[in-house]
C-alpha cells in the first residue's frame, strides 16, 4: 500500500477521479455523462481541485487505498483480504495491545482513519485523521499515533463532516399526542443516514413560557439523544415578558435562533407589527430570525371554502395552501426583515416561487437564507391525490409539497448554485393512526413528514450524482453552511484539527432503496418509499465513536450533548453590523416654519367621528379658498402653542432662514 | 374660427361643431379626417362632410385631434382631519380641462362609520353642483363591516359604481387585514366590479413612523423615510396574491416606485389580471425634494406612497407605461394649501397627504414619453384615456374618436412648449410640485360635451355642467379572462374509500385557544398516556370504542359499499 510512489500515482491519475463522475454507465442510475452540458462538470475539474498532500511533500506515500478502478482489474494482494471496495475497521494488533495494557482496547475513543479523501466545503485532499477524546487531533500523512489505536481503512472513500440537520421536530407534542419519533428514535435515524447533529425546534404552547418549554425540551433531549443537538425556540406569542425571555435564552441558554409563524391563524400567527418588533429585537440581540412563511389569513379562508365544497381529504390541504401564499409570505418577511436590518432565515422552502423570491432578494443584497427540506428536494405533491388516504396523509406538511413535479429538480439547482444555502429535514412524523384524526377533515391532520434519515442520500442522489453540485458543495449544504449560520463553526461542519470528530465515510456508489420496512423511523409510511438513492454512509462517527458500520448501528441513548450557540454569528452579522453603521438617519435642519397654519376646529385625528359627521365635511370647511383672506394670523391661539419654545422663533437657523413664499 | 354661411345663428349655440384638418389619433391608428359634432356626440367622421350651415368650425391643421384625457384618480374636495382639500370639484375640473382632461374619476372617501351609500350621495351632490366636466366615482372601503356586501351590491346595481378601493395602509384607521381583503375581493368578483388597492404595508409604516419620531425626525423627510419603497412593493405583491387567490381583477393605484412596478410587471407575465396606475407625480418628478430646506416645498410633496427619492424612478416608470406593463395614468390630485399642510409642521405624520397633477398630467406624459421617443401618439391616447375607459367600462363612449362617442376631444399641439408654474396654474395652492418643468405638447383647444371649453388659452367653463357617467359591471376588457378562469377553476375532491384504519385517540382538547394557567405543563402530562407511541398498533385499540368523531353522524351504508376505483387499503403502499 505504501509502495508505488509518485510515478505510480500519476500513472493512475484517471482512476483517482471519483467513481461517480469518472465512470458513467457502471450502474443503471448513473446519468448520461456528457461534457459541456449545463450541469456537467468541466472535464478534469475535480482532479485539480483535489489537493494531493502526498504529491506536494517529499518522500510521502503516494498511492492510496485501492479505489478499485476497474472491476476486472486484478486486485493487489492485501492483508487481510478484506471485502474489497468497502471500509475495513480493525483494532490494534496483539502486539500493540500488549504495549497499551493500561488501555481498554475497545474503548475506541482513539480512532485513526487511514487513506480517506477528506472533503471539506472548500477543498478535498487525501490525508489520515487521528481522533482522541471526541476531537480531531491530527490530520496528515504518516501520523504518529499511539499504538493499539482502532484504525479504519477508508480505502480512498470520502470522509466528510457529519451532516447537520437544521430543522427537526422530534417528540413534538401536538394536540396531546407526541410525534412518533422521539429524540432517541429520531437521532438514531439521523445517525443511520449520516447526520451527526440536529437542531430541534422548541414549540411552547401559546401563552406559555419560552424558558419553561426550553427546559422541558432539554430534559427530553438530554435523556434520549444519541447525537449532539442544539435548539431553536419558536416564538408563539409576543409581549414584553417574552422579549425578556428571549434575551435570557440568548445570553444564558445558548440559543441563537428563534422562529416565528406567519401561518396558523389564531394559534401561532404573528401580525406584521409583531414581526417587526420581533425582528428588531432579534437583530439587536444578534440572533437569527427564522420564519415559517405562509399567509395564514388566506389559508384559513381557503380552508373554509374547501370544506364548504365538500373536499375533506388530504388534497384539500394542498389546495388550500397554494404556493403563491408561501411566496407572498416570504416576500413580506424579507421586506420586514430588511426594514429592521435583521438577518432572515426562511424555513421549509417548498415551492419554486418561494425559492425564486429568496434568490431575487439575495441578488438585491438582503441578508436572507433559505432552507429546503428533504421532502421538497426529493419528492413532489402529486401524492396528495392518491386514492390511498393513508399515503396521501403521510405527505401532509406545511407549506405543502408542490404538486408541480419539476419542483424538486428546480430546488436542487438553486441549492447547488448557492441561492439556497442549507438543508433540513423538518422531520416530524406521525403514525397513520395519528394522522387519521383528520380523516374527515384535512385541517385536523397533524402535519409533518419524515426525512431525517434520507436527507444526505437524497441530496447526493438528486444533486451530486446528477452533476448539479460537487462533493464540496455537498458538504457545504449539508453541514458547513448550517454550522456557520448557527455559529457552531468550525467545531462542527469541518474536518480540521480541533473540530469535533463527527465524521461520515461516504460511499458515493452505494445504492439503497428507501422503504418503510427498513427505515429507522417509527412511522409506517415513508414518503420516499421505493426511491432508489445513490450515495450512502459507510461509517458514521459521532463524538469520536463509531455509530454505524457494516449497516449496524451502535448508539447509546442519552449520549448526545447540547451544543450552545452564541449570538452574532460572523457569517451573518458582519454585513448587518456594517449596514447598521451606514443606516443612520438624520433630520434636515430647517428654519422653523413661520407661515400660517390651518386651524383645526374639529378633532385632528378622525379616529371615531360621531354619527353626526355624515353630512358635515363639506359644510364644515366649505370656504377653504378664502383661507388666505380670512385675516388669520399667528397671534391667535395655535394648536401647537404648547410645543413651541419662544427662543426658537428668534434665532436664525443654520443654513439661513427659509421663507415659505420663496420657490426654492 | 369662422362661421360657415354667415347666417344669423347665435354664437351661443355652439353644440354643432366641425373640426377640420386635424389628424385623428386613436389608440390603434391615426388618420386625417374632419369631425362633425352635434348634441355633444360625434356624428360624422370623414372628409368633405355634409354639414348644416352656420356650424362653428375649429381649425386643427397641423395638430392632433385626440380623445379627451380621462383622469382615473382624483380626490377633489376631499375631507381630511376636518379640512377639505383646496381644490373643490369646480376648481379641480377647471384645471383638468385646462390640461386636456375631459373626464375624471373621483374617489368617494366615507368617514369611518359612514354608510357607503350616504357618502356616495354626498359626493354626487357636491360634484353635480360644481363639476365642469363629466365624472364618475370610485368608492373607498374605509371600514370593514358585516353588511358591506349589501352596500356594495346596492352601489353596483343601482348607482353605477364598479370600482372599490381598499387600503392596506393607515393602520387602525382605514387598513384592511388580509382576511378582510380576501372577502372583499370575493364579493367584488361576484359583483363584476374592480378591486382597487392602496398598497402599502401599514403595520411597518406605523412602526417606522414611531421610530423616526423617536429619533427626532419630524420634518417631511420623515414621511419618505417611514414609507420605504420595499413596503410598497411588499403590499403590491400581497394584494396580487390575494386577488389571484380570490380570482378578482386587481387595480393598483398610485404606483410610485420601481419595486412596485416590477412586481406588477412580473405578475402580468405570470398571467395575473392586474393593472397598475402611475400618477403624474411619480412620472414627472422625484422625492429628493423631501430633503428641501424649505419646509413648505418639502411638505408639498407629501403623498402616500411617497414619491421615490431615487431620481431614475420617473424614467423607469415612463418606460413601463410605454411598454404596456403599466396601463393607465392618473393624477391622484389632492391638494392642500401650505397652511393646511402646516398642521403637520412639528410632526410629519399629521401633514395632509396629496400632490397636484390633474392639470399637468397630459403634458407631463407627452414630455416624458412621447417627446422622448418612448411611445407614439397612439400609445399616448391609450394610457391617457382609452385604457381607462376600457377598464372602467365606458368604452367606446369615452376614450375613442368614433361616430356615436361623446364629443370629448382635445386638439393637441405637439410643438407648443409651456413651463409649469404655480403662478399660472389653475389651482388653489401656492406650490406646484412640477414647478419649472418645461413641457413640450399642450392642448390648444379642448372640447367637452361638444362645447369648446378651452380656446386661445381662455377657459369657458360652466360650473355644474358635468354629468355623472354611470358604469356597468363586468367590463369585458377585464372580466373575459376572469370568467374563463372561474369556469376552469373548479376543484374536485378525490373519491376515496373510507379510511378504516385505527385512529389515534385525542385526549386533550384540540384547539388550545385560551388555555388556563394550568395548561402550562399539560403537554408534559399529556405525554404520559401516549408515551409508548410505537405500541399503538399492539394496544388492542379498536374502532368500537368511543371516537372523537362520534358526534359526526356516520351513515352506516358507507362502510359497506365498495367505493369507485376499488377499496383502498391502508397497509398497501400504492
Amino acid at each position: 500500500m505504501a509502495s508505488g510512489g509518485g510515478s505510480g500515482r500519476r500513472g493512475r491519475e484517471e482512476d483517482e477521479l471519483p467513481v461517480y463522475l469518472a465512470r458513467p454507465g457502471t450502474t443503471a442510475q448513473v446519468p448520461r455523462q456528457k461534457y459541456g452540458g449545463m450541469f456537467c462538470s468541466v472535464e478534469g475539474a475535480f482532479e485539480s481541485k483535489t489537493l494531493d498532500f502526498g504529491a506536494l511533500s517529499v518522500g510521502q506515500r503516494g498511492a492510496r487505498g485501492s479505489r478499485q478502478p476497474q472491476p476486472a482489474a486484478p486486485e493487489p494482494p492485501r492483508e487481510p483480504p478484506a471485502a474489497a471496495p468497502g471500509v475495513e475497521i480493525r483494532s490494534g494488533s496483539d502486539k500493540e495491545r500488549l504495549q497499551n495494557l493500561g488501555h481498554q482496547p475497545d474503548k475506541s475513543d482513539r480512532l485513526l482513519i487511514k487513506g480517506g479523501r477528506i472533503v471539506n466545503d472548500d477543498q478535498s485532499f487525501y490525508a489520515d485523521i487521528y481522533m482522541e477524546d471526541g476531537l480531531i487531533k491530527q490530520i496528515g500523512d504518516n501520523l504518529i499515533v499511539p499504538g493499539g489505536v482502532k484504525t479504519i481503512e477508508a480505502n480512498g472513500k470520502m470522509v466528510i463532516p457529519g451532516g447537520i440537520d437544521v430543522h427537526t421536530h422530534l417528540q413534538m407534542p401536538y394536540k396531546g399526542m407526541t410525534a412518533v419519533d422521539d429524540f432517541f428514535q429520531g437521532t438514531k435515524a439521523a445517525l443511520a443516514g449520516g447526520t451527526t447533529m440536529i437542531i430541534d425546534h422548541v414549540i411552547p404552547e401559546p401563552e406559555a413560557s419560552l424558558t419553561e418549554a426550553y427546559e422541558k425540551w432539554r430534559e427530553w433531549a438530554d435523556g434520549k439523544t444519541c447525537c449532539d443537538y442544539s435548539l431553536h425556540v419558536d416564538i408563539t406569542h409576543w409581549n414584553d415578558s417574552v422579549k425578556q425571555e428571549v434575551q435570557m435564552l440568548i445570553k444564558e441558554k445558548g440559543v441563537n435562533s428563534f422562529m416565528v409563524y406567519m401561518a396558523y391563524k389564531d394559534l401561532y400567527q404573528m401580525s406584521n407589527t409583531e414581526l417587526y418588533e420581533i425582528f428588531s429585537c432579534l437583530g439587536d440581540l444578534g440572533a437569527v430570525a427564522q420564519v415559517h412563511a405562509e399567509n395564514g389569513d388566506i389559508i384559513e379562508q381557503e380552508q373554509t371554502r374547501m370544506l364548504e365544497m365538500g373536499i375533506t381529504g388530504p388534497e384539500g390541504h394542498v389546495l388550500s395552501r397554494p404556493e403563491e401564499l408561501e411566496a407572498e409570505a416570504v416576500f413580506r418577511a424579507i421586506t420586514i426583515a430588511s426594514q429592521t436590518n435583521c438577518p432572515l432565515y426562511v424555513t421549509k422552502v417548498m415551492s419554486k416561487s418561494a425559492a425564486d423570491i429568496i434568490s431575487q432578494a439575495r441578488k438585491k443584497g438582503n441578508v436572507v437564507f433559505g432552507e429546503p427540506i428533504t421532502a421538497s428536494l426529493g419528492t413532489d405533491g402529486t401524492h396528495y391525490w392518491s386514492k390511498n388516504w393513508a399515503k396521501a396523509a403521510a405527505f401532509v406538511t406545511s407549506p405543502p409539497l408542490s404538486p408541480d413535479p419539476t419542483t424538486p429538480d428546480y430546488i436542487n439547482s438553486l441549492l447547488a448554485s448557492g441561492d439556497l444555502q442549507l438543508s433540513g429535514s423538518a422531520h416530524c412524523t406521525f403514525s397513520t393512526a395519528q394522522k387519521a384524526i383528520g380523516k374527515d377533515n384535512f385541517t385536523g391532520i397533524p402535519e409533518g413528514t419524515n426525512g431525517i434519515e434520507e436527507r444526505m442520500s437524497v441530496i447526493w442522489d438528486k444533486a451530486v450524482a446528477t452533476g448539479k453540485m460537487d462533493e464540496n458543495q455537498f458538504v457545504a449544504v449539508t453541514s458547513t453552511n448550517a454550522a456557520k449560520i448557527f455559529n457552531v463553526y468550525p467545531r462542527k461542519g469541518r474536518i480540521a484539527v480541533g473540530s469535533d470528530s463527527d465524521l461520515v465515510i461516504w460511499d458515493p456508489d452505494a445504492v439503497k432503496i428507501v422503504s418503510a420496512k427498513s427505515h429507522q423511523s417509527a412511522a409506517e409510511y415513508n414518503i420516499f418509499e421505493g426511491m432508489e438513492l445513490r450515495g450512502a454512509p459507510l461509517v458514521v462517527i459521532c463524538q469520536g465513536k463509531i455509530m454505524l458500520e457494516d449497516g449496524n448501528l451502535h448508539v447509546t441513548q442519552g449520549a448526545g450533548r447540547f451544543i450552545p450557540c452564541s449570538p452574532f454569528p460572523d457569517y451573518i452579522y458582519k454585513r448587518i453590523k456594517a449596514r447598521r453603521k451606514m443606516a443612520e438617519m438624520h433630520a434636515v435642519p430647517r428654519g422653523m416654519y413661520d407661515g400660517p397654519v390651518f386651524d383645526l376646529t374639529a378633532t385632528p385625528k378622525g379616529g371615531t367621528p360621531a354619527g353626526s359627521t355624515r353630512g358635515s365635511p363639506t359644510r364644515q370647511t366649505a370656504p377653504v379658498r378664502n383661507l388666505h383672506q380670512s385675516g388669520f394670523s399667528l397671534s391667535g391661539t395655535q394648536v401647537d402653542e404648547g410645543v413651541r419654545s419662544a427662543s426658537k422663533r428668534i434665532v436664525a437657523p443654520p443654513g439661513g432662514r427659509s421663507n415659505i413664499t420663496s420657490l426654492s | 374660427m369662422s362661421y360657415q354661411g354667415k347666417k344669423n345663428i347665435p354664437r351661443i349655440t355652439s353644440d354643432r361643431l366641425l373640426i377640420k384638418g386635424g389628424k385623428i389619433v386613436n389608440d390603434d391608428q391615426s388618420f386625417y379626417a374632419d369631425i362633425y359634432v352635434e348634441d355633444s356626440l360625434i356624428k360624422q367622421i370623414g372628409e368633405n362632410l355634409i354639414v348644416p350651415g352656420g356650424v362653428k368650425t375649429v381649425d386643427a391643421y397641423g395638430q392632433l385631434v385626440m380623445p379627451g384625457g380621462i383622469d382615473v384618480h382624483t380626490r377633489l374636495q376631499m375631507p381630511v382631519m376636518g379640512m377639505t382639500s383646496a381644490d373643490d370639484f369646480y376648481q379641480g375640473t377647471k384645471a383638468a380641462l385646462a390640461g386636456g382632461t375631459t373626464m375624471i374619476l373621483d374617489h368617494v372617501f366615507p368617514d369611518s362609520g359612514m354608510n357607503l351609500l350616504a357618502a356616495y350621495d354626498q359626493w354626487r351632490e357636491c360634484a353635480d353642483n360644481k363639476a365642469c366636466c363629466d365624472y364618475s366615482l370610485h368608492i373607498d372601503i374605509t371600514r370593514w363591516h358585516e353588511s358591506i356586501k349589501e352596500e356594495l351590491e346596492a352601489l353596483v346595481k343601482d348607482k353605477g359604481v364598479n370600482s372599490f378601493l381598499v387600503f392596506m395602509a393607515y393602520k387602525d384607521k382605514l387598513q384592511c387585514t388580509d382576511a378582510q381583503m380576501y372577502e372583499i375581493f370575493s364579493i367584488i368578483r361576484d359583483l363584476g366590479a374592480i378591486a382597487q388597492v392602496h398598497a402599502e404595508n401599514g403595520d411597518i409604516i406605523d412602526e417606522e413612523q414611531k421610530r423616526l419620531l423617536e429619533l427626532g425626525i419630524t420634518g417631511p423627510e420623515g414621511h419618505v423615510l417611514s414609507h420605504p419603497e420595499e413596503v410598497e412593493a411588499e403590499a403590491v405583491y400581497r394584494a396580487i396574491t390575494i386577488a389571484k387567490q380570490a380570482n378578482c381583477p386587481l387595480y393598483v393605484t398610485k404606483v410610485m416606485s420601481k419595486g412596485a412596478a416590477d412586481v406588477i410587471a412580473q405578475a402580468k407575465r405570470k398571467g395575473t389580471v392586474v393593472y397598475g396606475e402611475p400618477i403624474t407625480a411619480s412620472l414627472g418628478t422625484d422625492g429628493s425634494h423631501y430633503w428641501s430646506k424649505n419646509w413648505a416645498k418639502a411638505a408639498a410633496f407629501v403623498t402616500s406612497p411617497p414619491v421615490s427619492p431615487d431620481p431614475t424612478t420617473s424614467d423607469y416608470l415612463t418606460s413601463l407605461l410605454s411598454c404596456g406593463d403599466l396601463q393607465v395614468a392618473g393624477s391622484a390630485h389632492c391638494t392642500f394649501t401650505t397652511a393646511q399642510k402646516a398642521v403637520g409642521k412639528d410632526n410629519f405624520t399629521l401633514i395632509p397627504e396629496g400632490t397636484n397633477g390633474i392639470e399637468e398630467r397630459m403634458s407631463i406624459i407627452w414630455e416624458k414619453c412621447v417627446a422622448s421617443g418612448k411611445m407614439d401618439e397612439n400609445d399616448f391616447v391609450a394610457v391617457t384615456s382609452t385604457n381607462a375607459a376600457k377598464i372602467f367600462n365606458f368604452y367606446p363612449r369615452k376614450g375613442r374618436i368614433a361616430v356615436g362617442s361623446d364629443a370629448d376631444l382635445v386638439i393637441w399641439n405637439p410643438k407648443a412648449t409651456n413651463i409649469v408654474s404655480a403662478k399660472t396654474h389653475h389651482l388653489n395652492v401656492e406650490y406646484n410640485i412640477f414647478e419649472g418643468t418645461e413641457c413640450r405638447g399642450s392642448p390648444t383647444v379642448v372640447i367637452s360635451q361638444g362645447k369648446v371649453v378651452l380656446e386661445d388659452g381662455n377657459l369657458f367653463v360652466i360650473q355644474g355642467s358635468g354629468r355623472f357617467v354611470p358604469r356597468k359591471t363586468f367590463p369585458d376588457f377585464v372580466y373575459k379572462r376572469i370568467k374563463a378562469r372561474n369556469r376552469l377553476a373548479e376543484i374536485h375532491g378525490v373519491p376515496r374509500g373510507l379510511y378504516d384504519g385505527p385512529v389515534h385517540d385525542v385526549i386533550v382538547t384540540a384547539k388550545a385557544t385560551a388555555p388556563t394557567p394550568t395548561s402550562r405543563i399539560a403537554p408534559c402530562l399529556g405525554k404520559i398516556p401516549t408515551l409508548p407511541v410505537r405500541n399503538l398498533h399492539l394496544s388492542g385499540f379498536s374502532l368500537s370504542g368511543s371516537q372523537t368523531d362520534d358526534h359526526i353522524a356516520r351513515r352506516p351504508a358507507q362502510k359497506i359499499i365498495a367505493p369507485p376505483g376499488g377499496r383502498s387499503n391502508i397497509t398497501s403502499l400504492s
